[in-house]
């Protein structure tokens, strides 16, 4: 019995021992590091190991059923899978020594290149800010306009609120929602009152400002872009309100799975807070604004989404305007109406193609009163149909696509009165129609290149045009590095192109150079850039030409931690601009007064715990801004005293479901002249009256509270 | 008797070669899957984990549509970021959320699973820088919790990690929940209540709570 138990034991061990294969070896980077914890098997089984500390493995394998074709496959977490074929007649112990493997190279779909972009919220995977930060910006109460102004290349202009870029004046700035043109995205604006954004920031999950350069996908836009993304289908209801001296508003959501419609009212009057903190000026009709927007949102069996968001913004004032002519007094007034509606839909992507299509229509009605002189009136219509197709291929991760068409079709009419007679009346009707092609491009681990063109008819000057852009773009863990060109075409507004015929489109040639670092919650950006503008409309002869021309150039320097320090983020701006037009009425090349030579931002955001607050301030300084004093020689010749305005905010946590905000613009009260205005003709003494530009108030103070009535998530003032 | 010890041997030796054979049957790769996960929930150490990652990762390699090895791969991996080194943590969760992603594809997935583990992602996230990330996915944390409520009722484990996370969150504002206790003691019960609806369907989270309940709440 031993005997049989001793040779039956001898047959299996004997079996075991004859019958087994080992393979061994070590994984490391190419760079010669052990990696561990990879993954190696042999294909079309489970028996395989995990690398250990030193990249070590070991698979045993039974050699009578091995495969005929052993394919060994190594699999690490951020590196590129190997498999390694082995002949099937291999020594029973296999020693495959170190086996090298590539860091996994970001797909051409996850590159994000930064270079002259900075995105508010989550839209572009680029995290920079919250969208609550554009709230918790300095004195922007809420304004997406303000809280960009606290960005690098931005320079203030406080009497009117909107965006300068880059020496570039506010309407060479292109707004989108989802991809669709915004026609007028500033609130209207009393005479030296700051206009605002017409848009609630919270609607939006992703802000990205292109300071230049941007993509060809856009047009029309001598500087920049401002693309914006709306929030996707929210899976939840919400209903909440606000309420200020000088505002109530409230909104909500009715959230399905694949289904929301949101929306938000908001009514503006300044007349309460006027008679608490009056301000310079005498009201007739106090300022009133009343917005309300909604918008629909549905997602598709096939992932597809149908967005349609629609937006009416009224406003209302008459203010007492001393006419420094002659000297005497009317009531000048503004009523608007301002409507806007996009609808986009886009599918999800599908081998690596997507489709995107969009409609928008944009109308603004103005009707100002008392303009120039006491019973005239002066009517201005402008509507903006725009229409666009869009596809995106990724062909591999060397090769993406984006490519497409719109038009653009816009109708303009103003009509001028004197004592109900009609003196005056344009009209403007032309269309736009584009087609671009993107092509980006990675030539080699870390480094992209963007070959872009964009052509475009109009019919208002029945000529075409094209847009060449051309980048180099080095991108790495840290580190990203660009070069750009790129030429940009706009035709100058409707105001002027009503009065002439024969206008081309204005040119600027950008040139720009941009460096940045990310490390750790740093975030260290530095751009150069030459804009150089061609065919600007200029007065001359008692017509416009596109003899006019210019140059920007200068550099921004960005510096932002909100890491390091516990509960306080900082960043410091500082924007260095040069610039020359000759253009609109100037008589001679001279600065514009939009543009300051030096521009510092320092803002910081610090949250303290035990009040649930947080702290926001901001410091702005702007060296001074060129006018005009028709006394003397030249043009723009004179300069106002420096700017600079030190703001607050604070946002307390009150509860879940209620946030109380406060903000102070100009905490110490300084007096800032924003320009002067002159008279056109010399008085008595041969002197020109003259009067400073200065802000409606010293200082503004604003409350508001935020509360939620039904909303499932705690801290949230988004009602979208 | 050397006849009968033959076959026996022979029988034995089949067996040995049968063990490393693999089969493509929805049985085996459900039996594999059974036993990766059994010792999956023995494992401490990180490398252990990685190593269950691994086997599990393929089972998944034998057939792509089975959705469960895709799902635990991400559930660990997610579970391993809180622990991991920073830059590693960035990779495995960013494989975690594709996994994902990916998942919500599959017709065959649960869904309210799914929404689960992508609540949890989110709350690896916000784990991985909170001063920041805080701010940003506080919300999706909590509205993925709630989609997976809203698909399965009775799916106890957004349940749980919907009940922890507000307490955080409470914590963080210096406030304190009082009715927490009574919540854990529901989703005790759901747990016992619950039936996963096929064999390896996820079944965690119960341990976890009945150890915070130990913790947290006085037993009366």
């Amino acid at each position: 019995m031993l005997n049989k138990l001793f040779s039956l034991s001898a047959i299996l061990i004997f079996s075991v021992v004859y019958s087994q294969t080992s393979i061994t070896g070590i994984v490391k980077s190419t760079g010669k590091t052990p990696i561990s914890g990879a993954n190696i098997y042999l294909e079309n089984t489970i028996l395989g190991d995990t690398t250990n500390e030193q990249g070590q493995f070991k698979i045993n394998l039974e050699k009578d059923q091995t495969p005929e074709k052993i394919v060994l496959i190594i699999n690490a977490t951020g590196y590129e899978s190997k498999s390694i074929s082995l002949d099937s007649n291999a020594p029973l112990v296999l020693d495959l020594g170190n086996i090298l493997i590539d860091k996994k190279a970001k797909s051409i779909d996850e590159v994000v290149i930064s270079a002259n972009s900075f995105s508010l919220g989550k839209s572009r995977g680029v995290e920079q800010l919250n969208a609550l930060d554009v709230v918790m910006t300095g004195s922007s109460n809420g304004d997406i306009m303000g809280a960009l102004q606290s960005l690098p290349g931005t320079q203030k202009v406080g009497e009117d609120g909107k965006l300068y870029i880059r020496g570039g004046d506010s309407n060479e700035l292109g707004t989108y929602i989802d991809g669709m043109h915004v026609f007028s995205p500033y609130t209207a604006n009393a005479q030296d009152t700051p206009s605002r954004g017409r848009f609630s920031p919270f609607i939006f999950k992703g802000i990205n400002l292109s300071l230049g350069g941007y993509e060809l996908e856009y047009g029309q836009a001598l500087s920049s872009v401002l693309p914006m993304e709306t929030k996707d289908v929210s899976g939840e209801s919400k209903l909440g309100i606000n309420f200020s001296p000088l505002s109530v508003g409230g909104g909500g959501t009715l959230g399905k799975e694949h289904q929301s419609v949101s929306f938000n009212l908001n009514y503006t009057n300044l007349g309460l807070y006027n008679r608490i903190f009056p301000d310079r000026y005498t009201w007739k009709k106090d300022y009133s604004n009343f917005s309300g927007e909604g918008q629909f949102k549905n997602i598709f069996k096939d992932k597809s989404q149908l967005k349609v968001y629609w937006g009416y913004n009224r406003t209302d004032f008459s203010r007492e305007y001393n006419d420094i002519n002659t000297l005497q007094s009317r009531d000048l007034g503004l009523a608007e109406n301002n409507y806007y509606l996009n609808t986009t839909y886009q599918t999800k992507p599908k081998n690596g193609l997507q489709y995107f299509a969009g409609l928008a229509f944009s109308r603004v009605d103005d009707k100002y009163s008392n303009t120039q002189v006491s019973g005239d009136a002066y009517n201005e219509a402008q509507q903006e149909i725009h229409a666009k197709f869009r596809l995106r291929k990724t062909f591999s991760k060397y090769y993406k696509l984006t490519a497409g068409a719109e038009n653009f079709v816009r109708n303009y009419d103003n009509q001028y009165y004197l004592n109900d007679q009609k003196l005056q009346n344009q009209k403007l009707n032309y269309f736009i129609s584009a087609i671009f092609a993107d092509n980006q491009l990675r030539l080699h681990k870390g480094l992209y290149t963007n070959i872009s063109a964009r052509a475009e008819y109009n019919d208002y000057n029945k000529s075409s045009v094209f847009y060449p852009r051309l980048s180099l773009d080095y991108i790495n863990k840290r580190f990203q590095s660009s070069l750009i060109y790129g030429r940009y075409y706009q035709l100058p507004g409707n105001v002027v192109l009503a009065k002439s015929n024969n206008l081309s489109q204005e040119i600027s040639d950008q040139y720009i150079a941009s460096f940045s670092y990310d490390n750790h919650g740093i975030s260290l950006k530095t751009e150069f850039y030459y804009k150089k503008y061609s065919n600007l409309h200029l007065w001359k002869d008692n017509e416009y030409t596109s003899n006019g021309f210019g140059d920007s150039k200068g550099f921004d320097v960005y510096f932002s931690d909100d890491k390091n320090i516990k509960n306080f983020k900082y960043s410091l701006s500082y924007s260095y601009n040069d610039s020359k037009r000759l253009y609109e009425r100037y008589t001679e090349t001279a600065t514009p007064s939009f543009a300051s030579k030096h521009n510092i931002r320092l803002n910081a955001l610090y949250y303290i715990s035990p009040i649930k607050t947080y702290f926001g301030i901001t410091h702005t300084f702007a060296s001074g801004r060129t006018y005009n004093n028709p006394g003397l020689q030249g043009f723009n010749q004179s300069k106002t005293p420096v700017y600079s305005s030190l703001d607050a905010n604070a946002s307390i946590l009150l509860g879940k479901k209620v946030i109380l905000y406060t903000s102070l613009s100009n905490l110490l009260g300084r007096e800032n002249i924003f320009s002067y205005r002159f008279a056109q003709h010399p008085n008595n003494n041969g002197f020109y009256n003259n009067e400073p530009i200065t802000a409606s108030r010293n200082r503004f103070f604003y409350i508001g509270i935020f509360i939620s009535l039904k909303n499932n998530s705690a801290y949230d003032v988004s009602n979208f | 008797m050397k006849l009968k010890t033959l076959p026996l041997a022979v029988f034995i030796l089949i067996q040995f070669n049968c063990m490393a054979q693999t089969s493509m049957s929805s049985e085996k790769k459900e039996d594999f899957l059974a036993k990766a996960l059994e010792k999956a929930k023995t494992v401490h150490t990180e490398n252990d984990i990685q190593n269950s990652v691994n086997e599990i990762k393929r089972i998944e390699s034998l057939d792509p549509d089975y959705w469960l090895p895709s799902y635990y791969v991400s559930y660990m991996e997610t579970s391993m970021s809180f622990f991991t080194d920073p830059d590693k943590k960035e990779a495995i969760l960013t494989d975690a959320k594709e996994r994902i992603e990916k998942l919500l594809d599959n017709p065959a997935s649960d869904k309210s699973e799914l929404y689960t583990l992508l609540g949890y992602y989110y709350y690896a996230k916000i784990t991985q820088d909170p001063q920041k990330n805080g701010q940003i996915y506080y919300k999706d944390v909590i509205s993925n919790y709630q989609k997976a409520i809203t698909i399965n009722p009775a799916n106890p484990r957004p349940q749980y990690l919907l009940n922890l996370f507000e307490d955080r969150m409470n914590g963080f504002m210096g406030k304190k929940d009082n009715d927490l206790c009574n919540k854990l003691q529901k989703n005790k019960e759901s747990f016992a209540s619950f039936k996963p609806a096929g064999k390896n369907y996820p079944t965690w989270g119960e341990k976890e709570l009945l150890s915070k309940i130990k913790d947290s709440c006085k037993q009366d």
